[in-house]
């Protein structure tokens, strides 16, 4: 399997057919058992504990349907979380933080707790995190799974969006069919297998005619 | 953000505050208390002076005494200025004070009413009642509110009191003469006693005057030619063991009290002469102490140092310190497991948020240091708090201590709180939080990162 540079891939299958362990093993969650992933050049099967670490750091950016903001930490702090991590100053860290914020929609939610915002703005300030440090690859683990259609229908569109204007790759997990129809690509996967792969204007008629992918297989 | 977690759980970590902070507090409180007492009960062996501190009397050695703590003294041996600088040279001695002493007839407050027959101050020599035979000092007749005084021969201890903790002189009661000044005393138990007061009336002859005498002999006749009367406050009560004698006072008064009687021309050398009756050798260690004692032997001098009872208390007390401390460790322990359970909760709660921390880049060693850092804020926010109340609880029972001993005419207890043991129990405190943290740290730090999105 292969993913191009800039392109949006959308993984579809049945519960249990491997889309999250694809994802999980494209962004370095886990080694793959066999075979390898070639990320930019970099086989990521040879890189040590630290090096997988740096990898997620600064090459990914993941958005996952609980949102996994930290409870205890501002909106702010939670997307200055992931620069600290990536060794940012202070300040450097603060003004960032605020402007991938601001370009999220989140200028008026700053200093509010995950418990204080919508489904649809935790899903925000968890891709704001997401892109905070450039990443070349954003991975989406079902991310508008906890959101309403509206909600949802905005965080494709910011998702989208991103991949335009930053130019990075975006392979998500998906159950939704409207989300998964704005893909470049729709790769069917059943029992840890690729079944089949779809091409983007098959996927959206499919979509249209109101197709249940889970169901598909 | 250790802080951050901490705060999003208050109760727990209050609790586990609460558990650390009780343990350090009686950690710290039973080792203060118990440093106290051993260094009261030490000083009462060595009777407020130095644990070193050996007491040489102007005697030779009893070769049948050699290595006794308080050995009978053999016949008389004058110690002299060049004896006391000998000592003063000698190996593992630290210091030597001279004791000097002088005969003197004291005569006690209260005066008695100038109209009363029994009244008058009777005087040895020349005084007006002497002829009555009044037996010294005490109340009058049954039924009498008068009070009969006289004089009675004894002695004023001169000895440098600016070095009061290395001698055995322990002050009871309101302070010690100002320096080198010769209008001021203190005064022994016996004094007290005298007066027919109790250890607990003791400070009713502070701020009082006495009369000290001193008389010019005949040597062949035993008659005195004339005698001379100061008058000295009583500004203190000792328990003192420096030498024989009611009254201590600085070297300066004891020295013009002595001398007074050679200042009679042709009775010159009559009279007692100011003789050192003994000195306070502070060797530079316990264990430097056999050596001093054998050395002052050969020098031809008796001396007595309580070192081997020290020694055998000072086991003891140890064994009871090492039981106290017991005791503490325990609680802290028992508060290490609950610091242990806290943050093996946590990290159990924390599983997808720490998968989280990983799937953002956190390395092993972030987490573990974030745990690490809970539990140490944990340990140093209760050994902090333990520790004041440690201290406050020991404070409040030296306090109660104080007030029972200086009600039985004792002296009081000062507590012993160095720097040594805050600082020790608030980084122990700490120690053995990030010891109990260890484990649930490492626990976390080995969670995989697929745990951020498990389901």
């Amino acid at each position: 399997m292969e993913i191009a540079r800039g392109e949006y891939v959308a993984l579809v299958g049945p519960s249990g057919s491997g889309k999250t362990t694809l994802l999980s093993v494209l962004g370095a969650l886990e080694r793959p058992q066999v075979g390898s992933v070639v990320v930019a050049g970099q086989d990521l099967s040879k890189l040590s504990g630290d090096g997988l670490a740096l990898y997620r750091r600064t090459e990914v950016g993941f958005v996952f349907q609980h949102f996994g903001l930290l409870a205890a930490l501002t909106a702010l702090e939670n997307v200055e979380l992931a620069l600290t991590l990536a060794g940012r100053g202070r300040g450097q860290r603060r003004r960032r933080a605020t402007d991938v914020l601001e370009r999220v929609g989140l200028q008026d939610r700053l200093e509010h707790r995950p418990a204080e915002l919508s489904g649809g703005e935790r899903q925000r300030v968890a891709i704001a995190r997401a892109i905070a440090n450039g990443p070349r690859l954003i991975l989406a683990d079902e991310p508008t799974g906890n959101l309403d259609e509206r909600a949802s229908v905005a965080i494709g569109d910011l998702l989208e969006s991103l991949r335009h204007d930053g130019g990075c790759t975006l392979v998500l997990v998906t159950h939704n069919r409207l989300l998964a129809s704005r893909a470049d690509r729709r790769l069917w996967l059943h029992s840890g297998r690729l079944q089949a792969t779809e091409p983007v204007l098959e996927a959206r008629a499919s979509a249209v005619a109101g197709h249940d992918w889970t169901e598909h297989t | 953000m250790a802080a951050r977690e901490l705060r999003r759980r208050p109760g727990r970590a209050a609790l586990t505050v609460l558990a650390v902070a009780l343990a350090a507090a009686l950690l710290c409180a039973l080792l203060a208390i118990a440093e106290t007492a051993k260094t009261r009960v030490l000083s009462q062996l060595s009777h407020g002076g130095s644990l070193a501190g050996i007491l040489v009397t102007p005697n030779f050695p009893n070769p049948s005494q050699a290595g006794l703590d308080n050995p009978q003294p053999g016949p008389e041996h004058a110690l002299t200025a060049s004896t006391i600088a000998h000592i003063q040279a000698l190996h593992d001695v630290s210091s030597v004070i001279p004791v000097t002493s002088a005969p003197v007839e004291v005569l006690p407050p209260p005066r008695p009413p100038a109209s009363s027959k029994l009244c008058q101050p009777i005087r040895p020599h020349g005084g007006f009642c002497a002829q009555q035979g009044l037996p010294g000092f005490g109340r009058g007749p049954a039924g009498s509110d008068v009070v009969v005084v006289a004089a009675y021969p004894t002695s004023v201890v001169g000895v440098d009191l600016g070095k009061l903790s290395a001698l055995p002189v322990t002050l009871l009661a309101g302070r010690l003469p100002r320096p080198h000044s010769s209008t001021e005393v203190d005064v022994g138990q016996q004094y007290v006693s005298r007066l027919g007061l109790t250890r607990q009336e003791a400070t009713e002859v502070l701020g009082t005057f006495v009369e000290l005498g001193t008389l010019q002999y005949i040597s062949s006749s035993g008659g005195y030619a004339a005698e001379r009367w100061v008058t000295v406050e009583i500004v203190g009560v000792v328990d003192q063991q420096a030498a024989p004698g009611d009254l201590v006072a600085w070297p300066g008064l004891v020295q013009a009290e002595a001398g007074w009687p050679l200042q009679g021309g042709a009775l010159a050398g009559s009279t007692p002469s100011p003789t050192y009756v003994g000195a306070v050798v502070i060797a530079d260690g316990l264990n430097q102490v056999s050596t001093v004692r054998d050395e002052i032997a050969l020098a031809g001098y008796s001396s007595s140092a309580p070192v081997g009872l020290i020694l055998s208390v000072g086991r003891y007390l140890h064994v009871v310190e090492l039981v106290l401390s017991g005791i503490g460790i325990v609680a802290l322990g028992i508060a290490a497991l609950g610091i242990a359970n806290a943050l093996l909760a946590a990290v159990r709660e924390r599983r997808r948020e720490i998968g989280v921390l990983k799937a953002i880049g956190a390395r092993d060693r972030d987490v573990l240091r974030m745990f690490l850092v809970e539990a140490g804020a944990l340990g140093l926010v209760g050994g902090l708090l333990g520790t004041v109340l440690g201290i406050a609880m020991a404070l409040a029972i030296d306090a109660d201590a104080n007030t029972y001993l200086t009600s039985q005419g004792l002296a009081g207890v000062q507590l012993a709180i160095g720097w040594v043991l805050p600082a020790g129990s608030v980084l122990g405190s700490a120690i053995v939080a990030l010891a109990a943290g260890a484990l649930p740290a490492l626990r976390a730090a080995r969670l995989p990162a697929r745990e951020a999105v498990e389901a």
